[in-house]
């Protein structure tokens, strides 16, 4: 290559590299600026996140506490009783463990498995025969009969990975069998879907009770004169300036049998005596249907706000009735903030946890009570991870139905 | 299969051409006599009703106020001939959109009635009026496509699918605007917009197209250009259009008749080159193109000629006025392109000193701004091969017209402010 082609080429390239720098030194600038908030981002959301699901396949409890027990287990065929070096593996860990006073959270995590097993752990660690000794299993099942009992020890063998699917299988209901393959627990160790179902029902009635009503009180607000549409608008922000708590307990008042809506009821000579409406799930679609309404109503205005009213007229012209007009023309150009408000109070319902555990029944409790309870009342946080998991995960789906409508309006409105 | 299909296409084709020649009837009916193809009651009684009026639309004794007080449309007494474009032209708040809605059916009357073909529009609402209407901004539909806005009046009218492509098709020809049936509304230009608005408009053959103003939002050379479009549209089909628009140019363009509208009121209706030449009101002299005014005193209203002594003394000859008697206040009112100009008085009446303001060079022609007998806005317009030499600011000349290129006419209160 001569210098003078070279020199050529360096003509050549000098000004794209030297915008490519620039669009560089931009970006540089640009992500500077948004820095905090992506940090902020990933610390308060993407890391807690992975944490989450980090724990939710996690199974540390006797890996760590009996790791020698742990690592042998996982050998181990799980038919039957264990051979006799097992057994002497398990007695030396648990001799180990209560030296270390870890042998309770092993009992803990066992007692997951098998009800009654933290007890039988902590009674054997406290007259544990010697370790040495022959016939362990033997003199073990002296002191306890339930060491003949495979069913603890598969518990062990179960427990014993440090990771697992276990939670998330409880949460479809599953759980895996003695052979490996999946089977499904009896009926009342089997809540989670039963429960999954019933937050998506609920969110669901919620959402087409809001569509419903907050339809037309958004067709109103977008059409009042501005006098009238003001006041609207302010009767439906009202509510937001109380808290969640205070509007739930309001409708616990309203609602209950001595309340007033009940001596409305009788007094009108609607019923002869009051009636349950609250504790139910009448109740907890009444104030949930309440609270989310305005989520509902407010996209649904700022999308009908842009719809010039003469595109009506013109369909009227043109001979359309009012219900073609509405359904052809008025309806699919409202189908954005439809679709913006059916998500957000989908969405907010499925997570839905102080209202349904107010004025709901004990059939009314949704996923959240639950993730709640694992995280706080048993500590399985596990299966509170799980849970919560499963939770996004139906979050994610309704964002990707919504997506799919969205761009089919964006491309229907481009 | 293609053998089996064709009978079937065939059999499309006839339900095709029964419709057509149906809505053909429906809109011949009117000008057609009592024995006209439709076999219908209700075309019959169409039919007979249209052939004793002859016109399409009737406003009697129309009056509307919003609040109760005020009337914007105060006792409108108006006859539209079928076939006709009418143009109804006024200021903004003159009353001339809200009869148009009246009639469309989006406003109801406070009094009186609108007769379409006959029959009292009294509870009939908008969508079963079958009038085509082109709205301000076009009012297309931003969700559906340019083919799918043609269709929906079809499609309104339950007209099978197959017809509504094939009318879909001809529409867009008609429009010039073939290929562009995907596109959304959003995707086409101003002029393209409006096309689409017209002819969904006349897609489904109605016998009366009411247009609000169709033009306002393009620019001067695609409005004049869409004016003569809509022109040979309207001869093209003999539909009647009834036409809003404030731009006083455009309604002496398009319009077979135009209605001056003022405060409520039909100040005149006549052909353009009636208003133009021969204004009844100050008001539609001066809405209509520019004019001159000089009030004065009327001396004398005779066959021959009508005697005005202006308030300076001068005295104007006019042509005789009706309605105006000796000692009544005028408005003596002349065209700046009926005026000469020359350097020496000549023999003859309506002759006055002017002394030059200003002078506008347009091209064509210059304009002058006089002062004429005390009035400082009088205006002449020179065509550019006029033999008078320039005349500049400053300058004196005399202006003379002929008596009958003047009017003389009823000062009205409020209306010769300009003077």
């Amino acid at each position: 290559m001569t210098s003078r082609t070279h020199d050529l080429m360096r003509i050549g390239l000098e000004p794209t590299a030297r915008a490519r720098l620039r669009v560089n030194r931009q970006s540089v600038h640009a992500l500077m600026l948004i820095g905090p908030c992506l940090l902020f981002l990933l610390i308060t959301f993407a890391v807690p996140i992975a944490a989450m699901l980090f724990r939710s396949i996690e199974d540390p409890e006797l890996a760590d506490t009996l790791p020698h027990t742990a690592a042998a287990f996982q050998a181990w065929d799980g038919v039957g009783l264990p051979p006799e070096n097992l057994v002497r593996i398990f007695a030396q860990d648990v001799a180990a463990a209560r030296e270390t006073g870890n042998i309770g959270v092993a009992a803990r995590r066992l007692n997951f498995e098998v009800p009654g097993f933290r007890g039988l752990l902590l009674q054997t660690a406290r007259d544990l025969p010697d370790p040495e000794a022959p016939d362990l299993l033997q003199r073990l099942s002296e002191a306890d009969a339930r060491w003949q009992d495979p069913l603890y020890w598969r518990a062990i063998k179960t427990a014993a990975p440090r990771f697992t699917a276990r939670y998330f299988l409880a949460a479809a209901g599953l759980q895996p069998g003695s052979d490996g393959a999946l089977v499904q627990p009896d009926p009342n160790r089997r809540i989670y879907p039963t429960l999954l179902l019933r937050t998506l029902w609920i969110s669901l009635v919620v959402t087409v009770l809001c569509t419903v009503l907050g339809y037309p009180v958004a067709f109103l607000l977008a059409t009042a004169s501005t006098k009238y549409s003001n006041l609207l608008l302010l009767l439906l922000l009202l509510p937001f300036w109380t808290s969640l708590l205070v509007r739930t307990t309001a409708w616990l008042v309203l609602l209950q049998n001595e309340g007033l809506v009940n001596h409305v009821l009788v007094w009108a000579g609607l019923f002869d005596e009051p009636q349950q409406l609250i504790r139910n799930r009448l109740g907890l679609y009444v104030a949930m249907t309440h609270i989310l309404l305005p989520f509902m109503i407010l996209p649904l205005f700022s999308v009908m706000k842009g719809i010039p009213p003469v595109l009506m007229r013109a369909a009227y012209s043109l001979g359309a009735g009012p219900v073609r007009a509405f359904s052809r023309i008025y309806l699919p150009q409202t189908l954005p903030g439809l679709g913006a408000g059916a998500l957000l109070v989908f969405i907010m319902s499925l997570g839905y946890y102080i209202t349904p555990a107010l004025v709901g029944g004990p059939g009314d409790q949704m996923l959240s009570y639950f993730i709640a309870e694992n995280a706080s009342a048993t500590l399985n946080w596990g299966m509170a991870a799980a849970l919560s998991l499963a939770l996004m995960a139906c979050v994610a789906v309704a964002l990707v139905i919504f997506a799919r409508i969205g761009s089919q309006a964006l491309r229907l409105r481009a | 299969m293609q053998a089996s299909s064709e009978p079937l296409e065939d059999a499309e084709i006839g339900v095709r051409d029964r419709v057509v020649a149906r809505m053909a009837n429906d809109r011949q009916s009117g000008v057609q006599s009592v024995t006209a193809g439709g076999t219908s009651a209700a075309a019959f009684q169409r039919g007979r009703a249209a052939s004793q009026t002859d016109c399409i639309v009737r406003f009697v004794g129309v009056s509307k106020s919003f609040d109760g007080s005020t009337r914007v449309v105060d006792d409108l007494n108006l006859e539209i001939g079928r076939g006709e474009f009418l143009t109804m032209l006024g200021p903004s708040g003159s009353g001339k959109t809200t009869s148009l809605m009246m009639l469309a059916g989006f406003e109801g009357v406070s009094s009186g009635d609108i007769l379409i073909d006959g029959h009292s529009m009294r509870g009939v609402p908008p969508y079963r009026r079958n009038i085509g209407m082109v709205f301000q901004n076009y009012a297309l539909f931003p969700h559906l496509t340019i083919a799918e806005n043609l269709g929906f009046p079809l499609l309104a009218r339950r007209m099978p699918r197959n017809d509504i492509r094939e009318r879909v098709r001809q529409a867009l020809d008609l429009v010039q605007l073939s290929g562009m049936g995907e596109r959304r509304p959003a995707q086409l230009s101003g002029g393209q917009q409006q096309r689409v608005a017209v002819a969904r408009a006349l897609i489904y053959q109605p016998s009366l197209v009411l247009m609000d103003e169709p033009l306002g939002a393009l620019d001067k050379q695609l409005r004049e250009q869409m004016q003569l479009e809509l022109k040979r549209i309207h001869a093209r089909l003999g539909v009647t259009f009834v036409y809003v628009t404030h731009d006083q140019t455009e309604a002496l363009t398009i319009s077979d008749r135009i209605a001056v509208f003022d405060q409520g009121r039909i100040r005149q209706l006549a052909s353009p080159a009636q208003l133009y030449e021969a204004p009844e009101s100050v008001f539609v002299a001066q809405f209509l193109g520019e004019t001159n005014c000089l009030g004065g005193t009327v001396v004398e209203n005779a066959q021959s000629s009508c005697r005005v002594t202006l308030e300076t003394g001068d005295i104007v000859l006019a042509p005789p006025a009706i309605g105006l008697r000796a000692g009544d206040p005028t408005v003596v009112c002349v065209r700046p392109e009926s005026i000469q100009l020359s350097a020496m008085r000549h023999d003859g009446p309506n002759q006055f000193r002017a002394e030059v303001l200003e002078r506008i060079y347009l091209g064509d022609h210059v304009r002058l701004r006089l002062r004429v007998c005390g009035n400082d806005d009088f205006l002449v317009k020179l065509h550019r091969d006029s033999p008078m030499p320039a005349l500049h600011a400053g300058d004196w000349s005399f202006v003379r017209w002929q008596p009958d290129d003047c009017r003389a006419l009823p000062a009205s209160s409020g209306a010769n402010k300009a003077v």
